[in-house]
């Protein structure tokens, strides 16, 4: 083994141990920022989900009406009322016919938004046949 | 004899010192071995290094791999939640419509419509009711249909409720592949009402 042999040993193994060092260390930091992402996309996920539990919560609370327009309204301002986790940031609209749109964000996430639309006659509030509850106005057909 | 042996020493010492002496340029420190073990052993260094950045280079992009994997998949999972939202929001949106403007199809299957006459929708309103777009969708309905078995009992009105299963796609043409949603609704046939909406899940393409 001469020294000229062993030093381009040396050479080509530290460098190469650099080299993957570096790529290991990329690749960690990568792995860590993509889990933070992850996490933030399990947030809005969360929030999303809990956004038409708050729907159908209030929708239960809310007497049927024929108007779904107006029905949407008092969805969308229900929900527009509840407060938001930290780090992320919602947008509540409600169109003319009643549907109401969420669009949920993180804010640290570089990605659009996440977009739901909710209408209240999916949820038994409104429509030509809306009327009151069923111990309120019993059915003609009714048994 | 004897002076045989010495003229044999005298001549043999010049032959075998240089090869048991290597030179000093060319050994290691404080290493002196046979020039037969020099063969041996000389040049392991080299292969035990590439060896080594050969494990090293692997290692690195095995890493890298499994990386590039994990990101793939979450993308593929974000794709396929952003699809389950446009096509949960396309149902609702088409429930709304169906409500709100022609619920005389409400309990009609998809293949009655076109005979369920001008008064309750056009051709126009059907074609509007078939086709539709949300946010990062465009979608078409491609079933409409009362659920097979008996109809669903419910808030004391048995009989009047039945389920609706409903099917849509993506619109194809975008791109992508024909996804299909599937959704069960429970409606009220007299007055015509929508009283609930389930998400039955994606169903994949169908050809």
């Amino acid at each position: 083994m001469t020294i000229g042999e062993t030093m381009v040993a040396a050479s080509l193994f530290l460098a190469s141990m650099a080299g993957s060092l570096q790529v290991w260390g990329v690749s960690a930091s990568v792995a860590v920022a993509e889990e933070q992402r992850q996490e933030l996309r399990e947030r809005v996920e969360a929030e999303l989900m809990a956004s038409e539990a708050r729907l159908r919560r209030h929708g239960g609370e809310m007497a049927p009406s024929p108007d779904c327009g107006d029905q949407g309204q008092a969805l969308g301002t229900a929900l527009a009322a509840h407060p938001l986790p930290a780090g992320l940031r919602r947008q509540v609209s409600t169109s003319e016919d009643g549907l109401v749109q969420v669009e949920v964000a993180a804010n640290d996430l570089a990605e659009p938004a996440r977009v739901r639309l909710w209408s209240p006659a999916a949820f038994g509030l409104c429509g030509g046949g809306a009327s009151p509850p069923p111990e309120a106005s019993p059915s003609p057909e009714a048994p | 004899m004897s002076g045989d042996g010495n003229a044999y020493r005298a001549n043999a010492a010049p032959v075998v010192a240089p090869s048991v002496q290597p030179p000093a340029a060319l050994s290691l420190p404080g290493c002196v071995s046979h020039p037969r073990d020099r063969r041996r052993q000389g040049g392991f260094a080299l292969p035990v290094a590439v060896v080594g950045a050969l494990i090293l280079l692997l290692g690195s992009l095995a890493a890298q791999s499994a990386l590039h994997q994990s990101r793939l998949r979450h993308a593929s999972a974000l794709g396929q939640r952003r699809l389950e939202d446009a096509l949960a929001s396309a149902a609702h949106q088409l429930v709304g419509r169906l409500v709100a403007h022609h619920p005389c199809l409400l309990t009609l299957p998809l293949a009655a419509w076109p005979g369920s006459g001008s008064t309750c929708a056009d051709a126009a309103a059907q074609e509007w009711l078939r086709q539709g777009e949300v946010p990062a969708l465009a979608y078409r309905l491609e079933g409409w249909e009362p659920a097979a078995g008996a109809p669903v009992a419910g808030d004391g009105r048995a009989g009047r409720i039945e389920r609706i299963v409903l099917e849509l796609s993506r619109r194809s043409g975008s791109g992508h592949p024909p996804w299909r949603a599937a959704f069960a609704l429970d409606v009220q046939r007299d007055p015509p009402q929508v009283l609930a909406l389930r998400e039955l899940g994606l169903r994949g393409v169908r050809p």
